[in-house]
């Protein structure tokens, strides 16, 4: 219970979305106004296009409340996949006349349904399996390197005796070794990974990046 | 504190091995054929042939290594070429099968005829006083005059070491004097007042008076027949010494001619200073004739001062019966008894002021007022110290024979550090310049010995003070090393046996190279002190004997001491971090040890580039190890967070992949829609 915490502040360090999110840019309150009027044009300008794609893109809205993440990646990968099904969708809209009424027809049209809920749920299990997918490469490659370092260690050790080791940390490194390091034996409890995400909700991108930085 | 003397040749039980023993290639010793004619305690007389001339009569004095010979002695007797004297030839050290050991042996001429005295308590016909003369004392003085030029003391003049020249029976020889420490085997009525109140190991090399008084008694024994006092005991001795004087203990009631009185008289004199020189006795032999010179005879107490029953009259005879027995001249002292003797019976003002001299700066030990009152009262006589009494030069023999012993090395620093030395010498009515070259060693040997290092201590002390005293080192109990240039030789020798030496240098042979080697080794021996198993300390013994092979054997090979040195090296390989390396230069060293020479092991196992090499080489590997460590563990814990990670990068990886899904199904959908 004690060490999910720790655990999530020692991977943080290496943490690859780290960087991305320092880099990121505040977006000022003018790019909010930009973006306002810039919607409220189109809504004006192109109304059915709108009014098909704020309709066929509710999935994503859906996955936009669901998703907790701080960079919202499954709210992205969902939103890609709802908006080509929406887009296919106004092509139908594009290609004859653009008007309300056929914006209305089109969304009638329980097939048009399917493809835009289809391409969203496409999108959701693309983001449940690629993360499996780079957890086992991970776990893999993370291994191999392990093994390759300890093996280098080793041979080190047989050609300069145990002295080579000089003042090199391998108590925090046996420490670290004698911990879980197995998928199942690293695999927290649904209780430390409740806990972790209400913490995670409860912060902003920012305090979360500091508080993995701590 | 006994001195054991070795026994002769004739008792030696494994003397008929039948082995001819090679002597410099020049000589071969027999040691199936003792000559107990010719044995000189502790010395054993074996025949011995010469290997190109076999008609030369010659025999082997094979000398007791326990007590060590003289053999610096052989060198110079060998330059005295006169026909009265027994002429040695050579001296080597051999392996003697009837020991089982190494011995040192000399090779001399053997004399044409026999002892003119078998032994000392078997009498002989007397000889007349024309005979004595021309044929013993004009030789006699002759070779003393050469030896004594030489700086060198015979200090074995003796009846019993006196040879006729051939089986007429007229001429004599005088026989060796290096067959063991100086004066040591002399009974004490052949020895001075002085020496005879020292123990025999401490009676030291003495001077041209004991060669002198040695001379007159033996002159004494060929006139009369017998050796003087045969069958008193040495207590006997001393006492009618120090009551009568040499001359009158020794004649007793023996005639004397006037004619030989005047020399015997001379000779006999116990006031060294009074004693006929060389000069004196060749004047007399050139028919100088004086009326004899009577002995001046020490002042005599009005009564005598009672010690353990016995009465005393003299300061000399207080001084001994004191001596003898300790306890009591601690009473006699602090009762003031001796102060009243001394004042009321003796009154010799110089005596008492010597007294008070010597209770004025030594009232805070008991043993050191003991003794600078005995040598306050007997200034001539050797320095005494409960069971210690030697001369000035004796000291140094006195330890030597006695270092096993820890009571002799207790009395031996006591001495020293009482300054009982320079109390003797501030005694001195006249300073001999040997005296003065004495207490100079003893003061630099005072710092030695209280030096606990390696090459210092007891062991550096009984080497400085005794020149010709081998290596007592427990590696060569077998073995005989009377110099500093037989020592690899020896190490070669012990090395071929079964156990070769775990530790090349020890103490003894710290001390011997101390003293004979003169390249400096301070260096490596506070290697050695610091850890002889240790690496440095390995190195540093084979450095030594290496340096020692280079100084003196430079040309010869010793592939059993290289073998022992390599192994005795292996450990300090691992100075080396790399193993292959490791593994390297032990296949060196096996095929240096090969070579014979020292040198060439430290070569590969000292060499400073190698070294410097690997210790690099190791330190950047230390360092790779070290980031490989951080590298480790960073890994781990991306390991232990790779959950989050793939979160994370899976997140990534699959709004991208949807992206591009996203790009191709409108694509595909626009082209099938417009085309």
């Amino acid at each position: 219970m004690a060490q999910a915490p720790k655990k999530k502040n020692a991977g943080a360090q290496n943490d690859p979305a780290q960087g991305q999110a320092n880099g990121k840019p505040k977006r000022s309150a003018g790019f909010f106004t930009f973006v306002m009027i810039c919607s409220i044009l189109m809504t004006v300008l192109f109304k059915e296009t709108v009014l098909l794609l704020t309709i066929g893109m509710i999935p994503t809205g859906v996955a936009y409340l669901i998703d907790t993440h701080p960079r919202r990646h499954a709210t992205k990968t969902v939103a890609w996949a709802n908006l080509a099904g929406a887009l296919i969708v106004a092509l139908e809209l594009w290609k004859g006349e653009i008007s309300l009424s056929s914006a209305i027809d089109l969304l009638q049209n329980p097939i048009n349904w399917l493809i835009m809920l289809g391409s969203a749920t496409i999108g959701w299990i693309i983001h449940w399996i690629v993360p499996l997918m780079v957890l086992r490469y991970l776990s893999l490659s993370m291994e191999m390197r392990r093994r390759t370092m300890r093996e280098k260690q080793k041979e080190m050790e047989k050609e300069w005796g145990t002295q080579v080791r000089g003042k090199a940390p391998l108590d925090e490194l046996a420490e670290l070794e004698a911990g879980p390091i197995t998928d199942d034996e690293t695999a927290e409890t649904e209780e430390e990974e409740a806990m972790e995400r209400a913490r995670e909700e409860a912060m902003d991108d920012e305090t979360y990046e500091e508080f993995k930085k701590q | 504190m006994a001195l054991k003397v070795s026994g002769g040749g004739a008792s030696e039980p494994a003397m008929t091995t039948g082995r001819i023993i090679d002597v410099r290639d020049r000589y071969d010793v027999d040691s199936s054929k003792p000559l107990p004619a010719l044995d000189s305690q502790p010395a054993v007389a074996y025949h011995c042939l010469h290997k190109r001339d076999s008609k030369r009569a010659l025999y082997a004095l094979i000398c007791d290594p326990k007590l060590p010979p003289r053999l610096e002695a052989v060198g110079m007797m060998r330059r005295i070429d006169h026909r009265s004297l027994v002429r040695c030839l050579d001296w080597d050290v051999i392996d003697w099968p009837p020991e089982g050991r190494r011995c040192p042996v000399v090779i001399m001429e053997r004399p044409g005829g026999e002892r003119v005295f078998t032994n000392l308590e078997t009498p002989r016909a007397p000889m007349q006083e024309e005979l004595v003369t021309r044929h013993f004392i004009d030789p006699a003085t002759q070779i003393l005059r050469e030896m004594h030029g030489f700086g060198l003391y015979h200090r074995m003049l003796r009846p019993d070491n006196l040879f006729y020249r051939g089986p007429e029976k007229q001429e004599m020889m005088i026989g060796e004097c290096f067959s063991s420490l100086p004066g040591i085997t002399n009974p004490i009525a052949y020895e001075t007042l002085e020496c005879s109140l020292a123990t025999a190991a401490g009676r030291g090399e003495g001077g041209s008076e004991n060669d002198l008084y040695a001379l007159g008694v033996t002159i004494l024994a060929l006139l009369t027949g017998n050796s003087p006092l045969v069958g008193y005991t040495d207590e006997e001795i001393l006492r009618l010494k120090l009551t009568m004087g040499s001359y009158g203990a020794l004649v007793q009631n023996h005639r004397v001619s006037l004619t030989m009185m005047e020399p015997l008289r001379g000779l006999l004199n116990d006031d060294p200073a009074e004693r006929w020189t060389l000069d004196e006795l060749g004047l007399w032999l050139n028919g100088r004739r004086l009326s004899p010179k009577q002995q001046t005879m020490p002042s005599k107490g009005s009564r005598g001062l009672t010690i353990a029953g016995k009465d005393y009259s003299t300061a000399r005879e207080v001084a001994n019966a004191m001596h003898k027995n300790w306890d009591q001249a601690a009473i006699l002292i602090n009762s003031g008894a001796l102060d009243t003797w001394l004042r009321r019976s003796l009154g010799e003002e110089d005596r008492i002021e010597a007294v008070n001299l010597a209770k004025s700066g030594g009232s805070d030990n008991q043993d050191r007022l003991i003794a600078r009152i005995l040598i306050a009262l007997d200034p001539e006589g050797p320095i005494r110290l409960k069971e210690l009494s030697a001369t000035v030069d004796g000291i140094g023999t006195f330890i030597a024979s006695f270092a096993e012993e820890s009571s002799a090395r207790q009395l031996f620093n006591s001495v020293l550090s009482m300054g009982l030395v320079s109390f003797w010498m501030e005694q001195q009515k006249k300073l001999h310049p040997t005296h003065l070259r004495n207490t100079n060693r003893l003061d630099k040997v005072r710092a030695v010995l209280n030096q606990t290092t390696l090459g210092f201590g007891i062991e550096r002390v009984i080497y400085e003070l005794n020149s010709s005293m081998p290596c007592q080192s427990t590696l060569f109990e077998r073995d005989y090393i009377p110099s500093v240039d037989h020592l690899v030789p020896a190490f070669e020798r012990l090395c071929m046996g079964d156990s070769p030496p775990k530790r090349l240098i020890d103490r003894h042979i710290a001390a011997f190279l101390g003293t004979g080697f003169k390249r400096a080794i301070g260096g490596e021996l506070r290697d050695i002190d610091r850890g002889a198993d240790e690496e440095e300390g390995r190195l540093a013994q084979v450095k030594i004997l290496a340096s020692l092979q280079d100084t003196m054997h430079r040309n010869i090979k010793f592939p059993h001491l290289c073998e022992t040195s390599a192994k005795l090296l292996e450990p300090a390989i691992n100075r080396f971090f790399s193993r292959d390396r490791r593994k390297k230069v032990r296949g060196k060293l096996r095929k240096a040890a090969k070579s014979g020479r020292m040198q060439e092991l430290l070569d590969v196992i000292d060499d400073t580039k190698e070294v410097s090499e690997d210790k690099t080489e190791f330190d950047h590997a230390s360092m790779q190890y070290a980031r490989t460590t951080h590298d480790l563990i960073a890994l781990m814990r991306d390991i232990h967070n790779k959950e989050l990670l793939a979160e994370e990068y899976g997140g990534q990886l699959a709004s991208a992949t949807s992206l591009l899904c996203c790009v191709a199904a409108i694509t595909l959908a626009g082209f099938w829609a417009f085309i």
